[in-house]
């Protein structure tokens, strides 16, 4: 068995064990979840690592159209459907899965006080990360939507029964949503099937086989809508403020910085099985995107509830990816691949530390809040790196996704792509507002409410969650050129594509 | 002559099943409804490997008129699974307070009726001729008939019996009326003749529309699904099990025998006909369901839209259309069975059939809860459930023949289905048993209900991920029905 199989299955046996130790034993269910999320985080550690070696080994890839696989296992499952055990990695989901293993391991960290049904969360959890961990591994798109409905079906509870505020109303509006994108999705797929004449639903073969430029004109905006909504696209990202506000602290970690992201990833996967469709339908994504940047940062300011504040910045962060995607740009590409890992680990660290400054003072409005730096220091600081990353402060993480996604942008030979990337810009600004006055009303001044002089700072396995997302935000956003040469080398099939046909067409 | 006999084993043997456990009170005094209940769950289950095991010949017999073929088997087979495990839902409950869902009086005649019933469906797919396809089933309709209005002392199932009783034989009015055009036409009651014989004319198209009517009463098919509701909500639990599923499935297979495979290549445009009739039923079966709160009543709207899925597949008429009809036909039985089967726990220990009432039931008994739920998402196609590839199959059929917007449809029928069977989950997980005046207690379930549970259970995470139930389907599909 594979590392990427194995990767899949831990937290499958982590369901398993949980589901034998009996509910009055909450503390062995933790230490089982803490443990199967170390193993995964380990596992994706090396899987990086190794893959990091391979490619500074490796030629620099060419023109080749073909996606660069690593890991490969492949058994026949349904053969007269050519439907096969497909699993493959490339750059972009080995750094996917090293961020998915990070923020489930401090989505574990971060729930260590739950105490409502502790074994059924912890089991939908598990679940849902296998299903996630699944997709960025699967290489076959009949496995691919089968994790993918699996990592968005688990939400529908956790929120449904540890969530707070509205919560039967978010789960079922996020989860409603969520399986029409994915409605559009299996269309998409059927048809890709059918129309290449492939006989095989792995990805590496429809990509060969290719499908005619009629088929791509319509039904490239059905794909990119699907994985859109799980992306966050505007009009399509109402989903997404309320069910992260209602969520559970570790869903809402896990939801906003790796879910989303599947939508990103889901997006790039149809431009590489579509190109002809990206170039045709860039610009209308490109101004969908742009409305996203800003309406979630303005919406963002006018929110006072932490929760709704991070959701929204998270819905604006999210449009940056597709953005970059819609440019058709190697660098603003690199750019948004890195926006997927940046934004990820910074919203995991904002949510989690939302769940714990919220499990201390009880309230999520940011007006109720005020001088909580000297009372919690860590959490205090933590913020603060997190919110100076969103920012895109240089020498963090987020810096590097948002130039990188500007110039590209700014580099296409348009003029209206060009006023969408300074409008888009123009939203950064926007973001520091609210992040800033988030920042101060909370940390700074005279302290508000007494009762919050007698609080607690982090404890111990806290604290570990927020030096591990504190720590990679700074070093990634430091040395990001290893994960640039990591995330071009697996772009670089994409951008072939895109390249041969413009020059082809001669656009 | 043996060999003529060998064809016909299973029926024989199901009719001796039926007659048996008629007679087992009268032969042994103070015998109970468990005794019965078991015999015939042993002789299904026993008739279930026979069926399966290949000893039944493949072949025509008795003057061209009944043939066995791996298709026909496979129907068959399915016949009595769901026959199987619907006997063994019958089991009764044990201990204070509970309520008996069949009299226990007349179990025996409960358990032979369907009996007789599952015999009819078995010659309906056998049959070659259209009087013994007629026979086969009226033999199906009469005994639901009765088995519908079996609570005597419950006027909810006396007025379900007298709308099946109207409504069937409505249908099979129309039905033979159309059927006696056909002959007619083609001067054959033989079906191979008279697919030979049948051309296109106003005669072939009026005909089809009144077969295609009396076998859309059968299946549930909008929009000749209007006594489904009533009827189901009215009849016994375990009967309404009975009619979602094996009932569903002799339809849909006549469905094959007498519309698609005679006027197939008559009327150019009949795939436009059942595409629309899938839209309609899946539509309307979805919407319906929104409202419902009497579990019943939504599982009957629930098997009105799966029925409209299964239509989607109908349209691919070749083998890959049938091997994905069949295979679904076994996904929905055993994912509607353990939905039927958690219902029935639930009203045999309780007396409740109202979904708002399954407050508190994660708590207090979280496995069934959670078959509960896994049926529930099963039959909303989520993975890694049968009913996901189950689902997946059948569109790929639509697929393969470019049918995009039927595709389409479909999976947004399967988003708004998706709303109400997670309104289900909804009372049972979400809802705070304290928000409700009286959550459900503790109850006990007898060893061979929570049996059928388990055994359905692991039937629907098995036949969605091991690929030999999709081989199986594939296999069986390439010959003659």
């Amino acid at each position: 068995m594979g590392i990427l199989s194995t990767i899949v299955l831990v937290p499958i046996v982590a369901v398993i064990l949980i589901s034998l130790v009996p509910e009055s034993r909450p503390a062995w269910i933790k230490r089982i979840a803490f443990i199967a999320a170390g193993i995964n985080l380990c596992l994706a550690t090396w899987l990086l690592i190794d893959f990091t070696i391979k490619v500074l080994h490796a030629d620099s890839g060419g023109a080749s159209t073909a996606l660069a696989l690593e890991y490969v296992e492949r058994y026949h499952w349904f053969e007269k459907l050519g439907i096969d055990y497909f699993m493959g990695a490339d750059g972009i989901s080995v750094l996917m899965i090293f961020l998915t293993a990070i923020v489930i391991f401090c989505g574990v960290c971060a729930s260590w006080d739950h105490s409502y049904r502790v074994k059924e969360f912890f089991n939908f959890l598990f679940l849902l990360v296998t299903g996630v961990f699944g997709v960025f591994a699967a290489r076959d798109l009949f496995l691919f939507f089968l994790f993918y409905e699996l990592a968005v079906l688990p939400m529908y509870l956790l929120i449904g029964i540890w969530g707070t505020g509205p919560r039967e109303y978010s789960a079922m509006k996020l989860t409603l949503m969520l399986m029409g994108g994915s409605a559009l999705i299996f269309l998409g797929i059927l048809v890709l099937y059918f129309e290449s004449g492939a006989h095989s639903f792995s990805m590496v073969e429809i990509g060969r086989a290719g499908v005619s430029e009629s088929t791509q004109r319509w039904l490239f905006p059905v794909m990119f809508f699907g994985f859109g909504t799980l992306g966050g696209l505007w009009p399509f990202h109402t989903w997404s403020p309320d069910g992260h506000a209602s969520a559970p602290t570790a869903v809402s970690m896990l939801h906003a910085g790796v879910l989303m992201k599947l939508g990103g990833y889901g997006c790039l996967l149809s431009m590489y099985l579509m190109p002809k469709g990206a170039i045709m339908w860039s610009g209308l994504f490109l101004v969908l995107t742009t409305i996203n940047l800003f309406y979630g940062s303005l919406i963002a300011v006018k929110k006072t509830d932490l929760k709704y504040i991070t959701a929204y910045s998270s819905v604006s962060h999210c449009g940056l990816i597709l953005f970059g995607l819609g440019t058709l740009n190697s660098v603003a590409f690199q750019g948004a691949v890195f926006q997927m890992y940046a934004h990820g680990l910074m919203t995991a660290l904002f949510f989690a530390l939302i769940g714990m400054i919220y499990g201390r003072t009880h309230t999520r409005y940011v007006t109720e809040m005020g001088g909580l730096l000297s009372v919690m220091p860590w959490l205090g600081c933590a913020y603060f790196v997190g919110g100076l990353a969103g920012l895109g402060l240089p020498g963090l993480a987020g810096f590097i996704a948002e130039i990188q996604v500007f110039m590209g942008a700014f580099s296409v030979d348009s003029p209206i792509v060009k006023i969408l990337t300074v409008l888009a810009a123009s939203s950064v600004v926007t973001t520091a507002v609210y992040m800033l006055r988030a920042l101060t009303k909370m940390f700074y001044g005279p302290i508000q409410n007494s009762e919050h002089a007698k609080l607690t700072d982090a404890n111990l396995v806290e604290k570990l969650a927020l030096v591990i997302l504190v720590f990679l935000l700074g070093f990634s956003g430091m040395f990001p050129g290893w994960l640039m040469k990591i995330i071009s080398y697996s772009l670089n099939p994409i951008m072939a594509q895109i390249q041969q046909i413009k020059l082809i067409s001669g656009i | 002559m043996i060999d003529q006999f060998k064809l016909i084993s299973l029926e024989l043997l199901l009719a001796v099943l039926a007659i048996g456990v008629l007679s087992l009170r009268l032969l042994i005094r103070g015998i109970g409804p468990r005794l019965e209940v078991g015999v015939v769950g042993f002789g299904l289950g026993g008739l279930l490997i026979l069926t399966l095991s290949g000893a039944i010949p493949n072949g025509l017999g008795f003057g061209r008129v009944f043939l066995n073929s791996d298709a026909v088997l496979a129907f068959k087979a399915l016949f009595v699974l769901s026959g199987f495990l619907v006997t063994l839902l019958c089991w009764p409950f044990e201990g204070e307070g509970n309520k008996p869902l069949l009299p226990p009086k007349y179990n025996a005649e409960a358990l032979a009726l369907m009996l007789v019933s599952v015999l009819g469906m078995c010659i309906i797919v056998s049959a070659r001729e259209l009087v013994l396809l007629y026979v086969g089933l009226e033999m199906v309709s009469l005994p639901l008939v009765i088995l519908t209005a079996f609570n005597t002392k419950d006027h909810r199932s006396s007025e379900a019996g007298m709308k099946y009783v109207v409504y069937s034989a409505l249908s099979s009015g129309l039905l033979l009326y159309g059927l006696s055009m056909v002959y007619g036409m083609a001067g054959s009651t033989y079906l191979d003749i008279i697919s030979q014989r049948l051309t296109l004319s106003w005669l072939s198209i009026l005909s089809s529309v009144f077969i295609l009517s009396g076998v859309g009463f059968k299946v549930a098919a909008v929009p000749f699904h209007i006594w489904t509701l009533d009827v189901y909500e009215g009849a016994p639990i375990p009967v309404t099990a009975f009619l979602s599923v094996a009932s569903k499935a002799a339809g849909l297979a006549l469905l094959y025998k007498i519309v698609i495979q005679p006027f197939g290549e008559v009327i150019f445009s009949w795939q436009l006909l059942v595409a629309i009739l899938a839209t309609l039923t899946m539509t309307f079966g979805n919407l319906a369901a929104l409202h419902q709160n009497n579990m019943k009543r939504f599982l009957a709207c629930s098997s009105i839209a799966q029925a409209g899925y299964i239509l989607v597949g109908m349209v691919n008429p070749e083998p890959f259309g049938r091997a994905a009809v069949i295979y679904y036909l076994l996904v929905y039985i055993i994912s509607n069975i353990a939905a039927f089967g958690a219902v029935i726990a639930i009203a045999n220990a309780t007396g409740r059939e109202d979904m708002r009432d399954y407050v508190g039931l994660s708590i207090s008994n979280p496995k069934l809860a959670l078959v509960f739920m896994l049926a529930m998402f099963s039959l909303a196609g989520i993975p890694p459930l049968a009913g996901f590839i189950g689902k997946f199959y059948l569109f790929a059929a639509a697929a393969k023949l470019g049918m995009y917007w039927l595709v389409l449809v479909g999976t947004i029928n399967a988003t708004i289905s998706l709303y109400y069977y997670l309104m289900v989950v909804k009372w049972a997980y979400l809802v705070k048993p304290d928000a409700h005046a009286s959550p459900l207690q503790v109850f006990n379930i007898p060893f061979v209900h929570r049996f059928v549970l388990f055994v359905v259970t692991v039937g629907m995470v098995l036949v969605g991920i091991v690929p030999h139930f999709i081989r199986w389907a594939q296999v069986v599909a390439g010959s003659a029905l």
